[in-house]
């Protein structure tokens, strides 16, 4: 059994991309066995929001600069836009998941 | 039309919405329980906006609003409650309902004829363009007009997607990608026409740091704690002259901490909507997929994706204070930015940072005056919105002298004004396709209007 993650999907407005990100990995996720919460956020309250609290992990679809100094890694979430390269993010965060 | 409009207002955006979505979510061959699921969310995020936050939130500025109308002769009527109900009421009229397969279709026909490289699959923000044709359908009671103007929009947006594209994936590092969304897209266009002057006037030279600045905002970076004290502010200016009554000071911290939990709230209820709604989305932009021809394509996706980098969020960060100060010093400025005001700025600024690559100082400027052109754009058109929302029905558009407003950003009130009849429209999108063949054709037009160096030239 892996370890609940704490998940923070960043977007420009907390509420579009973000969304379409999150509903898809909850499905993923689920598929693959991996527990997790969710966090949903403006990225201009990522770096706030990385000082408050540990995540695992950061599903981000506005780049990665607020996660500058913190060692958390920040994954591209376009792909969920997309389509195109969705199951490389999804085995990334099963592999954390399992580390 | 007539009998639509009847069941629109009766029902209202919260169950005909819902409908419209399950039909053509069968109709596109989604199963019956994952149709009736999205269904129930979009209901759900609907009713959270126009049913309960909408209500609460305008009951709750509209004493303090009425107060400083009549006791202050402080002019501010039309509140901004957020885009989340724009968005919801778009899509709830027979505009909305034609928008996307009609948007598609255009959007096809376009790259068929080679006039654009972006295949639009942010489905969602359709919703902008059919806000607009709306607005026109109702006022010139001229569906097709409506329908028209909305294309207008349409392709304004994605002509200029089209022309910032090599500038925005090589500011941005996002290859493949482009913006033809109409909040970002209005932030380039004034970018777009301000960079030239601002070259010539070396302002583009001069370089600042955007993270130093980033970090001196602290708590005031947040837009929840704005809208408090902005709320605080408006409420105190209400009653002033009431301070030693102790009820003044709960009414003053109550419209503060009101107006905090909407802007709060409200992408929560939107993020309920948006799950439903992505589940046609998806649908959608596999059918178009398939029909996509073979040559390199860029996806039009939604200015959220530019947010992010720190010269947007500095750029919006400190227009964001200046568009507090343009509420109560802008001339004749009718419009209260609240809800959006943690997003309009924003948004204007992803347009601009590229275009004026990097340089924060042009952006500022720049955003300052997009924001402007966006108050006095709110200040024209949200009577003509609010009257037509009463018309649409199902929502609450005032409490007292407090009216709901509609944030116009540029290229949506450009397209407005442009559409008041069928000669200027027409015109408008003859105009349009000549631009995008042009600048298509011309790199050294582009580099005048992005500032883009083609390599291989």
């Amino acid at each position: 059994m892996s370890k609940m993650l704490q998940i923070l999907v960043l977007c420009g407005n907390g509420a579009v991309t973000s969304t379409v990100v999150m509903t898809k990995l909850k499905e993923k996720l689920r598929d693959n066995n991996v527990q997790a919460t969710y966090t949903q956020k403006r990225v201009a309250e990522g770096t706030q929001a990385l000082q408050d609290k540990n995540y695992d992990v950061v599903v981000s679809t506005a780049g990665q600069n607020f996660a500058k100094g913190h060692d958390v890694p920040v994954l591209n979430g376009i792909p969920f836009l997309t389509g195109i390269g969705v199951d490389g993010v999804i085995s990334q965060i099963v592999e954390i998941a399992n580390s | 039309m007539e009998y639509f409009r009847l069941i629109m207002s009766t029902f209202g955006a919260a169950i005909i919405l819902p409908v419209f979505i399950f039909i053509a979510e069968l109709f596109l061959k989604i199963k019956p329980g994952k149709a009736f699921k999205s269904a129930i969310y979009i209901g759900i995020g609907l009713n959270g906006l126009i049913s309960i936050l909408n209500p609460y939130f305008l009951g709750a500025m509209g004493n303090a609003v009425s107060e400083m109308i009549t006791t202050q002769g402080i002019q501010l009527p039309y509140i901004d409650t957020g885009w989340g109900v724009l968005s919801a009421l778009s899509y709830s009229t027979t505009i909305g309902a034609a928008i996307i397969p009609v948007g598609m279709i255009v959007n096809l026909i376009l790259i068929r004829f080679n006039l654009t490289d972006t295949l639009n699959i942010d489905i969602w923000n359709y919703w902008q363009w059919a806000f607009i044709g709306t607005l026109i359908y109702y006022q010139t009671d001229n569906y097709l007009l409506g329908i028209t103007v909305a294309v207008l929009m349409q392709l304004i947006c994605i002509a200029l997607a089209d022309i910032a594209a090599p500038k925005m994936q090589e500011f941005f590092n996002l290859p493949g990608i482009s913006f033809p969304h109409g909040s970002m897209i209005s932030g380039t266009l004034i970018a777009m026409i301000l960079r030239w002057p601002m070259e010539k006037l070396g302002i583009l030279k001069i370089n600042i740091n955007s993270d130093s600045i980033q970090k001196r905002f602290g708590v005031f970076g947040d837009s929840v704690v704005v809208g408090f004290l902005i709320a605080v502010l408006i409420g105190m200016i209400a009653w002033s002259g009431q301070y030693s009554n102790l009820e003044t000071w709960s009414n003053i911290l109550k419209i503060g901490v009101a107006t905090g939990s909407f802007i709060f709230l409200y992408p929560k209820a939107t993020s309920a909507l948006l799950e439903g709604f992505d589940v046609l989305s998806d649908r959608v932009r596999e059918i178009v997929a398939k029909r996509s021809p073979n040559r390199q394509i860029d996806f039009g996706m939604d200015g959220a994706l530019a947010v992010g980098h720190p010269d947007t969020i500095t750029t919006g960060l400190i227009t964001m204070i200046v568009a507090v100060g343009m509420i109560f010093f802008l001339p004749n400025n009718e419009f209260l930015m609240l809800a959006d005001l943690g997003v309009t700025p924003f948004f204007l600024a992803a347009g601009t940072v590229a275009i004026m690559n990097g340089n924060i100082i042009a952006s500022v400027i720049t955003n300052t005056v997009s924001l402007a052109i966006t108050f006095y754009f709110s200040t024209w058109i949200s009577p003509v919105f609010n009257n037509i929302a009463r018309q649409i029905g199902g929502i609450d558009v005032e409490s007292g002298e407090a009216l709901v407003g509609a944030d116009i950003r540029p290229v949506a009130g450009i397209t407005y004004f442009l559409g008041q009849n069928w000669i200027t429209t027409v015109i408008a999108i003859l105009v349009v396709i000549v631009i995008m063949s042009t600048v298509r054709k011309s790199p050294k037009l582009r580099e005048f209007l992005t500032g883009y160096k083609a390599l291989d030239n």
